[in-house]
């Protein structure tokens, strides 16, 4: 690599570099399985939904009502005698969904919003930055929480919800970004040719700074799936009867003694899903600390 | 520039940010809402009420007149009424808040007792197996969700090895001490009576605990980090080269410098209390303002929430511009960067 475009990585080398650190650390290796695992599995039952599912994850059987969990019903059965398995199964498409609706949607967001601060003048820069300042000032749940009462109950404005709270952290990423890129050597060239601002970003800006953004937004995903359970959790995801991890924890907590499989297997999930994402996130930030600001 | 002008600018930005708060609760309350009025006058008035009502509550005014009676209303005390006891909200909250406040104190010292010495520990044996032990305890405490840890603590602790109680703030035989502050700790000692103060803190430790436990690793994080980036400054080799005693330096120049950082991250670990509160008072059955807001969420009570979703905002720009200022204060070097 040139030392005039030092600090600017060609994009297959970016991401053969990830591949080969995860390979190394077998932590990031069964993350990475994690989220694999629960991509296909969304995908499988999104495509096929009943054929797979071992029972009907809607249907109420009152002939087996709080069944331990066993081989006929690998996590038991709620108080309505629904197959907790299936149930989980079928809600991992929304879970999936959601998060992928979310950080695409604010990573769009931050990086028409961050490419602006970096490169359109003080003032402007100033305005972006107090307008994240002003929604990294709630606990993020609660403002998720918020929004999403206020807009009523269901998957879409739980997912807008979620948003609103999720993009500042992609404008300053996409901020500090584009004044790293900005710096260098090349993109002062474009300028002295005559480039204007907006070719600048769209030309050179933008397609440097994709690679981070998206290696952090894949890794991002477990936080929204985390986030959203907390919102389903109050029954501010799909409503019932429709399963869903985090009401599922919701519903089941009052029989915690009398069948702690019910709230417990939803959550266990819930934590296996977002654990891979962290591992995997871990071992993929060891080999790029500098690129990654942390959240 | 010098710590004052630091400070001045740095209270000009939090009362910006505030304001800027109070524009994104009202946009909240008042636009996104549908049918504003019925959300804070509540579901069922009869329509001289609610023409009373509205005219009261300002509805009938355009909507930036609306948010100026809004952000007035804000500052002086008046946030509104719950349409549905008719109390206040500031007054609900007065009788809410005080679990909150012991809920996030006790959690707070928790995630140090357990956050401070894992981050040293962490950093003094880099790269070695204790290292890696923390960091990966510290990655599955933040990755799994607070409301499954609080779970299998209660079934564990709780229900099966009986160890703590399950729910509540005082055990049933134990009378509550009267009310002076609202914490029932502090209102214990303040009466004598030690007893009560016991069985509160015997009440809360568990859910302290969980708090703590899905928390701790903010603390060791920042901790391991400083702790690295002093240990390999030059002050720290020369005072080994002059041959000074070992543990002398670490407590007194590394441990000190490394601790500094550390104020910094009191808001953001209160917002973690407060979001987790939520939860918590809600799986032990706790009154305070978790409880009291996912109440209001149900019932679709929005002056309750969007009076939380502001307070919790308002505690953290406080608790920011507290952090900045000791900080700056600690080590001056910020203040002149």
């Amino acid at each position: 690599m040139s030392s005039k475009n030092k600090g600017k990585i060609k994009i297959s080398t970016f991401y053969l570099r990830i591949v080969r650190s995860i390979l190394k650390d077998p932590l990031a290796l069964l993350g990475l399985l994690i989220v694999v695992c629960f991509f296909s599995i969304s995908i499988l039952v999104a495509l096929l939904g009943d054929y797979i599912l071992p029972y009907d994850p809607i249907k109420m059987d009152f002939s087996s009502i709080l069944v331990p969990p066993s081989l006929n019903h690998l996590f038991g059965t709620d108080r309505y005698g629904r197959d907790i398995f299936s149930r989980i199964l079928a809600a991992a498409p929304t879970d999936a969904f959601v998060s992928v609706e979310v950080i695409i949607l604010s990573a769009i967001i931050g990086i028409v919003l961050g490419t602006l601060s970096g490169f359109a003048g003080r003032a402007i820069d100033e305005i972006v930055m107090r307008l994240t300042d002003i929604f990294f000032s709630f606990p993020s749940i609660i403002l998720a929480i918020a929004i999403a009462a206020v807009l009523g109950p269901g998957v879409r404005n739980a997912a807008i919800a979620i948003t609103a709270t999720w993009w500042p952290t992609y404008v300053r990423l996409a901020r500090a970004e584009t004044l790293r890129i900005k710096s260098l050597e090349f993109v002062e060239a474009a300028k002295v040719s005559n480039l204007s601002s907006y070719q600048i970003v769209l030309k050179h800006i933008i397609p440097n700074i994709l690679p981070t953004i998206i290696t952090y937004a894949t890794l991002d995903l477990g936080g929204v799936i985390l986030t959203y359970a907390g919102l389903s959790y109050f029954g501010l995801g799909a409503q019932p009867p429709l399963p869903e991890w985090g009401s599922e924890v919701f519903a089941g907590q009052d029989y915690l003694v009398v069948a702690p499989w019910w709230p417990i297997f939803p959550g266990l999930v819930i934590a296996i899903v977002s654990i891979g994402f962290a591992l995997l996130g871990d071992g993929v930030r060891d080999a790029f600390s500098k690129q990654f600001v942390s959240k | 520039m010098s710590v004052t002008t630091f400070v001045l600018r740095r209270l000009f930005m939090s009362i910006f940010v505030l304001l800027g708060v109070t524009t994104l609760t009202f946009i909240i309350s008042r636009v996104v809402v549908p049918n504003p009025a019925r959300a804070w006058i509540g579901p069922k008035p009869n329509p001289d009420l609610l023409k009373a009502l509205m005219k009261k509550y300002h509805f009938d005014e355009p909507l930036y007149m609306q948010y100026f009676y809004y952000v007035i209303g804000l500052f002086t005390g008046d946030w509104g009424v719950d349409p549905y006891s008719s109390i206040p909200i500031l007054t609900e909250i007065r009788m809410y808040f005080p679990v909150t406040i012991e809920l996030t104190i006790l959690s707070s010292l928790i995630s140090i007792l357990l956050g401070i010495p894992l981050g040293i520990l962490s950093a003094t044996h880099r790269g070695k197996t204790w290292d890696n032990a923390v960091r990966l305890s510290y990655l599955i405490s933040t990755s799994v969700p607070i409301f499954i840890v609080a779970l299998v603590l209660l079934l564990l602790l709780g229900y099966w090895l009986k160890i703590f109680p399950v729910s509540g703030q005082l055990s049933l035989n134990v009378a509550r001490p009267p009310t002076i502050t609202g914490l029932i700790m502090v209102d214990a000692l303040l009466t004598g009576n030690l007893n009560a103060f016991i069985d509160n803190l015997y009440h809360m430790i568990l859910p302290s605990f969980t708090l703590a436990l899905s928390s701790f690793g903010i603390i060791t994080r920042l901790v391991r980090s400083s702790m690295i980036e002093v240990l390999e400054m030059e002050y720290t080799k020369t005072a080994k080269v002059k041959g000074l005693n070992k543990n002398k330096i670490f407590y007194k120049h590394c441990l000190r410098n490394a601790l500094i950082p550390t104020v910094t991250i009191f808001a953001l670990l209160t917002a973690y209390f407060l979001g987790g509160s939520l939860f918590i008072e809600n799986i032990f059955s706790l009154p305070g303002m978790g409880r009291y807001t996912t109440q209001a969420l149900l019932m679709f009570n929005i002056p309750a929430v969007m009076g939380t979703t502001f307070l919790f905002a308002l505690i953290i720009i406080v608790m920011n511009f507290i952090a900045d200022v000791l900080y700056a204060l600690l080590d001056p070097r910020i203040a002149l960067e």
